[in-house]
């Protein structure tokens, strides 16, 4: 490089292994004042893996190669022992898997490894109030993290590393759960941290986020750096960075819709919710959907989109995790038959299933193997033998989730994987309408464009679909009608072939906002 | 999945503990008639320990068992004494006192949402007063002699060899379907023959076993089967590694929590039957501690506190553990006081070493 942007670190010949698996093979990689690097790659790249050596999330000797801070001559070599020795030196991460504490509050988050041995609160909350205003985030710094939605919770996240000041910060999908406004919003503080000088890595999925906001691109592909690009047009580079991601061109990313069908496979009247305390959150919602029929759901944060599907599910059943105290409303028919909201496993047997958007929260059980995670749903619907779960493994090659064996620790899994094992596990227990909330989370290019390949192909069978997201490309491009919802109130239905993709998303954006 | 490192490891280690044990106390500790005892102390723990191990793989704790035990105790013992029941009878009276209490304390974990650490500190205390109650402070005795079979009987030599045989017969079959490599099918195989062999031995050559050694054989066994082999099981695993996650995939976790406490209260009905019969009469103050006992068999068993992962053949074998250190230092006259610390100090060593081994396996190999 030119005598301009001074080196914040390089990373020399990086290799990491786990049990079983070589996550990474000699990867380099720099780092300039100013600068915003994108990280691109399949799922289970090495991405993530790449970025916590650099954080001390794994320490120094648990890996081979040198992280080395500081330009050609000031350079030392890093020898991180843990976070903190990162955060020392000016290292923050933000994590893919959120890794926030419930019952603290937001601004405890932020001061949290400089707390006074004896606490004046005032100050505190005071002070986390401004910064947070500062950023423009809509959080209160009093509120208690477990009552915050998951976009809220990774704004913590973010507010979080920039409040230690870090010369280097990590984002590992951050916008996996942001919305729209958010999204536009953490571009505008990135930028404004890379005007100050500091150096942005940031590992995404989004073609869309590394023409916004990214310097460079590398491409990680099995644990190698296989290619560098700098900017350039995005008529040219998008097909080159692809190439370079999965070895091959993806085209068609949306399928072609099928016909939907005209029997009615879900039909929903006067759905209403009420949370324990009387904040109603769903205002007498109806809608159907037919066999075949791709339904999406588009909305703000809160808007009520996931609570939706939530309801219906049983999810706030008083057997519930969530205890007794919800008031529901409405009917519901599955197939023309009526179903009493109830709890999730009569949903199952009634042939509902639902992914929801929590994957760690409510998704997964980590510490527990993939063969475990991906048998749960079918073994409580089915009421069969635990024996009969070994069909399930089918799903490892069907969906290309990347494991060393069906016994390992779903933990251990790239989180695009992670995601692949939760669709497996409603997928297997065959229903007949299917809920999806943000099913592309986290997920790379080419399993996207595979996820919807299924999606179609079990519209096509007869599945009826409703389909939550935030990314309105998807939503658009898969769905035959969206609803719009604001403030649990449908406030427009927009048929998907009605005009051109990006006159549709100004229409659902306006019906959202408004 | 089916015979893991773990639970051969701390077989070895309780075997070579024995051995230790033979040389230090001149041979008595392996006379047929200690070792005979030695797993009738056992069984108690043991079997309040298979109950833990379910317990405490959901994320709860029971702090009740103990005086639960006491208070069934009671039962069986007024049963005996006052009503004048039939030694079944009374054995049912303990187990059904056992089940309402633990139902209680399920209903009041999964219906108000109390923690089940408060909730059953407040029943250990609760249970231990009514106990104290209804036997008017003073021990229910004496039990009649066909209750008292349950605790100091013996199954004849000829059957319990035919057990023995039996047994070993099913673990052959389950480690030759198994898909583990040779050497350590081998080894299992070697291990279970010396196993069945010694106790078919140890059993044979004195009076036989003891009812509370069969009731925690099939206990233990049914015990392990319903968790690795059952939908029940699997529902617990998902219960303790992620509760929303199990909700949503149809785990009707409310009901699964109130069975377990159920369960869990049943078992200690049966010991306080057993610990009755043993004794030839119920005691008020009986069962002190043994929840501790039985948490301290489930933890050195390998099962993880925070639910989720665990195993019940690590919980029986933890139980052995503690009950050979206690039989062994008692052999060794190492007087009480001593005694209480060294197994504190092992409890927790074993416990550290274990966890050490798991952060080695989970961190990376570089
Ligand atoms: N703790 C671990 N133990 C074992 N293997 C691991 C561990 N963490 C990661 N791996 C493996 O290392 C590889 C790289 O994982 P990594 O999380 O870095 O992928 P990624 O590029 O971030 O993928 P994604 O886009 O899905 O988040 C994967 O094959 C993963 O299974
Ligand atoms: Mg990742």
């Amino acid at each position: 490089m030119e005598s301009g942007p001074r080196r914040l670190l390089a990373m020399r010949s990086i290799t990491k292994d786990f049990p079983g698996a070589r996550a990474l093979d000699g990867v380099d990689l720099d780092l300039f004042e100013g600068e915003v690097v994108a990280l691109m790659g399949e799922n289970g790249a090495g991405k993530s893996t790449l970025m916590k050596i650099l954080s001390g999330v794994w320490s120094s000797g648990s890996f081979g190669g040198d992280v080395v801070l500081g330009d050609a001559e000031t350079s030392v070599t890093a020898s991180f022992q843990d976070t903190r020795d990162a955060h020392a030196a000016g290292i923050a991460m933000i994590h893919q898997e959120l890794a926030l504490f419930p019952e603290l509050t937001v601004a405890e988050h932020l001061v949290l490894d400089r707390l006074p041995a004896v606490i004046a609160w005032k100050p505190i909350l005071e002070e986390a109030q401004r910064f947070l205003d500062g950023l423009g985030f809509d959080l209160r710094a009093d509120a208690l993290v477990k009552t915050l939605s998951i976009g809220s919770r990774q704004l913590v996240e973010i507010a979080r590393a920039l409040h230690r000041d870090a010369r280097v910060i990590v984002f590992d999908e951050p916008t996996s759960a942001l919305s729209e406004a958010e999204v536009g919003r953490l571009y505008g503080i990135i930028r404004r941290l890379k005007g100050e000088g500091r150096g942005i890595l940031y590992i995404t999925h989004r073609m869309d986020e590394v023409f916004e906001l990214a310097d460079r691109v590398l491409v990680l592909r099995d644990g190698r750096s296989v290619e560098g690009f700098a900017r350039a047009s995005r008529a040219e580079l998008e097909p080159r960075i692809v190439r370079a991601m999965v070895g091959r061109e993806i085209k068609d990313v949306y399928p072609a819709r099928g016909h939907a069908r005209t029997t009615v496979a879900l039909e929903v009247q006067g759905l209403s919710m009420t949370r324990p305390g009387g904040r109603k959150r769903l205002h007498g919602v109806s809608f159907e959907v037919c066999a075949g029929e791709v339904l999406g759901i588009a909305g703000l944060l809160g808007s009520g989109r996931s609570e939706i599907l939530e309801t219906l599910f049983g999810y706030f059943h008083p057997d519930g995790p969530r205890g007794p105290g919800y008031l529901i409303e409405g009917s519901v028919k599955v197939g023309g038959i009526p179903l009493g909201i109830g709890r999730p496993v009569d949903s199952l047997r009634a042939g509902l299933a639902f992914l929801s958007e929590d994957r760690k929260g409510s998704g997964l059980m980590l510490g527990q193997s993939i063969l475990s995670n991906l048998g749960l749903a079918a073994l409580a619907k089915s009421g069969g033998s635990p024996a009969s779960l070994s069909g399930s493994v089918d799903w490892i090659p069907k969906l290309r989730i990347k494991c060393v064996n069906p016994m390992q620790s779903v933990s251990e899994l790239s989180g695009g994987n992670q995601q692949k094992v939760v669709l497996a596990k409603w997928l297997e227990t065959r229903p007949s309408v299917l809920f999806l909330d943000e099913p592309t989370r986290g997920v790379d290019i080419g399993a996207k464009a595979e996820i919807y390949q299924w999606i179609r192909k079990l519209a096509s069978e007869g599945l009826a679909i409703v389909l939550v997201s935030s990314e309105l490309p998807e939503l658009i491009g898969l769905s035959h009608r969206v609803l719009v919802l604001r403030e649990g109130r449908i406030s427009r239905e927009i048929k998907a072939d009605a005009d051109t993709p990006a006159a549709l998303q100004e229409q659902i954006m306006e019906a959202a906002s408004l | 999945m089916n015979f893991s490192t773990r639970t051969f490891r701390s077989l070895i280690v309780v075997l070579g503990l024995a051995v230790l044990l033979h040389f230090m106390t001149g041979g008595t500790f392996t006379e047929a008639r200690n070792l005979t005892n030695l797993t009738r102390q056992v069984a108690i723990n043991g079997i309040l320990a298979i109950g833990m191990t379910y317990v405490i793989l959901i994320g709860g704790i029971d702090l009740s068992v103990g005086s639960v035990v006491a208070l069934c105790g009671i039962s069986a013992g007024l049963a005996q004494v006052s009503l004048g029941w039939g030694a079944m009878a009374s054995v049912l009276a303990a187990v059904v006192t056992g089940l309402c209490v633990g139902a209680f304390n399920g209903w009041m974990i999964t219906r108000y949402r109390i923690a089940p650490f408060i909730i059953t500190l407040g029943m250990m205390v609760i249970a231990r007063g009514a106990a104290l109650i209804f036997s008017g402070g003073a021990a229910v005795a004496p039990t009649g002699d066909a209750f008292n079979e349950l605790g100091q009987g013996y199954l004849a030599a000829t059957p319990t060899l035919v057990l023995c045989g039996l047994l070993f017969a099913f673990l052959l079959m389950r480690v030759l379907r198994g898909n583990e490599p040779w050497s350590r099918r081998s080894l299992a195989i070697l291990g279970g023959a010396a196993l069945a062999g010694g106790a078919a031995h140890v059993f044979g050559s004195y009076n036989g076993l003891p009812y509370p050694v069969l009731l925690f054989a099939l206990l233990a066994m049914g015990g392990a089967f319903v968790l690795e082999r059952t939908r029940l099981g699997r529902f617990t695993l998902a219960l303790g590694g992620n509760a929303e996650a199990a909700w949503l995939a149809g785990v009707p976790i409310r009901r699964l929590t109130l069975g377990i406490y159920a369960a869990m209260g049943m078992l200690s009905g049966l010991c306080g039957a057993i610990l009755t019969a043993r004794l030839n009469g119920a005691l008020p103050t009986a069962g002190e501690l043994f929840e501790l006992d039985a948490v301290a068999a489930v933890v050195i068993g390998g099962t993880s506190l925070q639910g989720g992962s665990g195993s019940v053949s690590g919980s029986v074998l933890g139980a052995f553990l503690i009950g050979t250190l206690n039989n062994g230092m008692s052999l060794m006259a190492i007087p009480e006081f001593y005694q209480k610390v060294i197994k504190g100090v092992i409890i927790v060593l074993a416990v550290w070493i274990d966890t050490r081994q798991k952060a080695h396996v989970a961190s990376p190999t570089k």
